[in-house]
This record gives structure tokens, sequence and C-alpha cells, in this order.
């Protein structure tokens, strides 16, 4: 009957199976207990069972499409080739994105009441004011830009400096990262930073550009950072909420491989190796990030290949946002990224036993 | 434990013709023999929560449940005279979602390199950083960041089970099928699907309090 609580959790049981285990449950209190634990067990997972809105007009849409394609081949003469599906899906929203019950109606004729000169009125005064837009909003828009990259540069130079400072007083090694557990993620890079000092203002880690900067101009307020202490005893949500937040807007070394160990960096000074980045294509409207390297200069690019290494600093070298697969291999990652994601492994098939002779 | 999905007879439309007290077949049927659009319309309009959240879950895109979606009824109009009478339209309707998702899929491989640092909203669009998302203006901006993150936790999680576990335990766990309708869609018997989905529990609930323990309960949200 065991076997049978998930089952019955998921609702998968016919209706005679459920009668027995709800029969069963309610003349064994130790299965209720069983029932219970396997429920809290799977809480974390309940979270997607709800139902997620399709988007608007998606029947309606879906039905246009068929309709075109039936009404195409229809027309087609015979030798017409039958348009491929897979064709299909990037026009499709595009159709939803028109009137979506324009197939259950003839085409309207475009009507006559037309008047030249309102019409020409507003072309004049619509071009005007098109202009005038195209003037002045680029202009004030990348004013606004370049103070906000600067104000983020200064964040990341701030940070740069913390972590040299931190460097030289741990024999050269940068923030350290644990390969697995509660301490096994990017953003405890800032965490061991202001837990020794070194940084003390947590608005630091936030990109001027970000909704969370919206949010604290606001009013709002920003997370508790954990101390290292908090962080290692936390658990369950809490722990999930810390990995999320600790490490603000930016993104942080994932540490690398050497000869197949986990090693977080060390500061040896490269000029064109990265450490701490603006979270990549998010912050700056996704136009670039700022860079701060290893020797603390901090540096705009509109690439996340940079540097002399020449290096996507978003993945390691085989494409997976992990831990970097040599010393030069760089990743910053966000907050709650581990050096080593989960990777499910498929159980092996079993090797056939060899017969006896 | 949170609702289950709705089920595409509870789909309504006022803008369908179509009595609403046919079945599924009846309305398949009625649209191969006379092309009748209502019918087919009725079908898309029954199916499309049921069948967006599926393809939603199991893709853990939404502009490629979408476009899916679609893809699937175009399939259903191309393939219905293959639609055999005494069968039902449901599962058949899953079956061909289910390939067109893998083919998708096929074609979208890179989206399978995803990591948990890739940005997803609850729609699958850009939202911006797990920061922007606490600072969306919203009155409890901390309920808010823990369910959204924690949903798209369990999506990616979701999306990283091998092939087989994921749709058994999308169709069954979250889509709320009874094995015996899993089985029919997948073409397996019903012991492979139980077998399936306590394999794909195991490894998600593993996954979860692998890497963040057992939430004690302490504290408040």
């Amino acid at each position: 009957m065991r076997q049978k609580l998930l089952d019955y959790l998921a609702d998968a049981l016919e209706d005679g199976d459920r009668q027995r285990v709800e029969n069963a449950l309610q003349s064994d209190p130790t299965l209720q207990q069983e029932l219970e634990a396997l429920r809290e067990s799977l809480e974390p997972l309940d979270v997607y069972r709800g139902d997620f809105d399709p988007p608007d007009g998606l029947a309606d849409a879906t039905c246009q499409l068929v309709a075109e394609h039936r009404a195409r081949n229809e027309t087609a003469t015979a030798v017409s080739p039958v348009a491929s599906p897979s064709a299909v899906p990037s026009t499709a929203r595009a159709a939803r994105l028109s009137s979506p019950a324009a197939h259950l109606t003839e085409a309207p004729e475009p009507t006559a009441r037309r008047s030249r000169w309102t019409f020409s009125d507003l072309t004049v005064a619509g071009g005007v004011l098109i202009a005038a837009g195209l003037l002045l909003v680029p202009a004030i828009r990348q004013s606004r830009l370049a103070a906000q990259r600067t104000t983020c540069q200064n964040n990341l130079g701030e940070i740069g400096r913390a972590a040299i400072e931190y460097s030289e007083l741990h024999q050269g090694a940068f923030p350290e990262i644990d390969a697995d557990g509660n301490l096994a993620a990017a953003g405890l890079f800032p965490v061991r930073l202001f837990d020794g000092g070194f940084l003390n203002r947590p608005g630091q880690l936030v990109c001027p550009t970000s909704r969370l900067a919206q949010h604290l101009a606001q009013g709002g307020q920003l997370p508790a950072m954990p101390s290292l202490d908090e962080l290692r005893n936390a658990k369950g949500k809490q722990l999930f909420r810390y990995h999320l937040t600790m490490g603000g807007d930016y993104a942080y070394p994932l540490g690398h491989l050497e000869n197949e160990v986990f090693q977080t960096g060390r500061n040896l000074h490269r000029s064109g190796f990265p450490i701490v980045t603006d979270a990549p294509k998010v912050n700056h409207g996704g136009s670039g990030q700022n860079v701060l390297f290893e020797d603390g200069h901090v540096r705009w690019t509109t690439s996340t290949v940079a540097g002399e290494y020449n290096d996507d600093f978003t993945v390691n070298d085989v494409g997976v946002v992990a831990a970097g697969r040599h010393v030069d291999d760089a990743v910053c990652a966000r907050s709650p990224v581990r050096p080593f994601p989960l990777v499910f492994r498929v159980k092996p098939a079993k090797t056939p036993v060899p017969a006896r002779e | 434990m949170s609702k289950k999905p709705m089920q595409a007879s509870q789909v309504t439309s006022g803008k369908i013709t179509a009595p609403p007290q046919q079945t599924d077949e009846a309305l398949l049927l009625r649209y191969r023999a006379t092309g009748d659009e209502a019918s087919f319309a009725e079908l898309v309009h029954r199916y499309e929560g049921e069948l967006y959240n599926y393809l939603r879950r199991y893709l853990g895109n939404a502009a490629m449940a979408e476009d899916v979606f679609q893809g699937t009824f175009l399939q259903l109009h191309l393939k219905c005279e293959q639609f055999e009478e005494g069968r039902k339209v449901r599962p058949w309707l899953y079956t061909i979602a289910t390939n067109q998702a893998i083919d998708a899929q096929r074609r979208n491989r890179r989206h399978r390199l995803v990591s948990l640092d890739q940005k997803h909203g609850a729609d699958g669009e850009e939202v911006g950083t797990l920061m922007d998302m606490l600072a969306d203006g919203r009155p409890t901006p901390w309920n808010h960041l823990e369910m959204s993150e924690q949903r798209d936790w369990v999506q990616q999680t979701v999306a990283r089970l091998p092939g087989a576990l994921r749709s058994s335990v999308v169709l069954v766990y979250f889509q709320g099928m009874k094995y015996r309708e899993a089985a029919d869609v997948l073409s397996v018997p019903v012991g492979t699907i139980k077998s399936r989905l306590h394999a794909a529990i195991v490894k998600l609930s593993g996954a979860w309090h692998g890497n963040f323990g057992q939430d004690d309960g302490s504290e408040n949200t």
C-alpha cells in the first residue's frame, strides 16, 4: 500500500484503487503519517501544479492558421506541395496578432470615408512631432544611460577594490565558494566581502538600471545580506531565498577545475580576466555590461566575449554555466548558480551476466 | 495541494456555435466528414488551456509551447483522416502534441543547455534578474519572488529530466492524468508509467532537498 501513496497524492489512481487507499488510510495511522511526510516532501513541487494562462487568442489564432492552410490547399493546384508544418510556427504568432476571428467572416472592403485634407494635416503634424522626437528623445536617453553606466562602473570599482584587498589578506585568494552545500553559490563572493568588512554598503550590489533600483527609489528595501553563519545554518526556502538575493544585480566567478580539482580564483592580476560583471544581457537593457577585471579596472563591453583570452565569460569552455574547465576559463554567474549545476545522471544499463559454463 | 489543471470540457467560448454537449470524437468526425469549421474550433477551444499547460510544462518555454500548440492542431487537421473511429481523441491529441514537442526541441537543441542562471519569467519571457523580480512593485515582493523563483526552479529541473521521465511526470503529476490515460498517450504499459513517475518524483524531490535541505518551517515568509 505504501507504494500507492504517491499515486494517491498524484491523483493518478482509478476510482477503485483510490478507494482502497482511502480505506487503508482510515484504518492505519502509520500510513497516514507516511502520507503526510510524503506530501510535505513534495510540497516544493506543488508550486508548479497551478495553471498557466494560455496567451490571449491562442485558440482563435490556431483556428485561423488552420483555416488559412486549408484555404491555400483548396485553391492550389493538385501539384502544389503541402506546406511544411515546421514552417508554420513563426508565422502563427504573427497571425494571432491580427484579427483573431478573421477566418469567421469575410474580409471587409475598405471604406471610402476619407478626408484628404485632414489626412494631410495629420501627416504634416505627425511628421513634425516625429522629427522632434527623433532629435530629442535619443539624446536624453543616451545621457541618462551614460550616467547609469558610470554609477554601475563605480559600484564594480568598489567591489573590485574590496576583492583585491581581500585577496591581499588571503594569500592571493579571492572570496571562495564551496563546490557543494550551503556555501556553493556564486553570490557567496559578496557575502564574504561583507562578512569580512571589505564592503559595507549593500547598495553597491545594485545596478542603477535594474528594477531593484527602481524599487529602492520608490522607498523599497533591500533584502538582508546573510552572514556566513546564517547561510551555513539556513535550510529549505530560507536557503533558497538567500541564494537568490545575496549577490544583488551582479555576476560573480564560479571557480574552475585544476587537474579535475575544484578551485576558486586567485588574483593573478590578469588585465583580461573578468571577475565580476553585470548580470549578462539583463542590466542596462541588455545592451552590454560593465566588466570588472582581475587587475581592478572596469570596462564597458557589448559582447560577453572579452579579454585577452577571447573567452565567453557567461559559460565555460563547453558552453555550460558552471565552473571553468581550467584556470583561464572565466565564468561569471548570478547569485544562485552553483559551480556544478544539478545534472541528472542516467543509470547505465545493467551489463548482462555472462552465462556460466 | 494546488488545484488541478483545467480539463478540456471546462473550457468554453462564447464564439463557438457547435453544440457543447458533443463529444470530442463526434466533433472530429464531423469536421472530417463535412469540413465544419465550428466543430474544429470547438475542439481547439476545449483543449486550449489543458494542452497549452501540458506543452508549457513539458517544454518549459512559453513561446515554444504556443508554437507547438498551433502545430499540433495543424497536424490534427492534416491527419484527421487517420483517426480511427472508436478511439478517443484526447490521448491521440496528446500523442501528436508530444511528438511535435520533441521535434521542436530537436530544432532548438540549444535550449537544453539552460542552467539555473538563465532568466525566466513565469511565462518564459525575460524579466530581468532575480533581484529585479523582487522589486516589481508588488505589495509582497518576497512572497512573489519566492513563488515565481521556486516555480522557475521546478520548471528548469523538470526540463533536465530524461524525456521519458519528463513526459510521465508532466502528464500525471502536474497535468492530473490517470495512469491509464498517460499510458495511452505514451503508448507504454501502465506499470511503465508508474515506475517512470516514481523515478521522476524521487529525482525532483531529491534535487530540491539536495540543494536546499529539508525546510524546517521555522522562518516566516
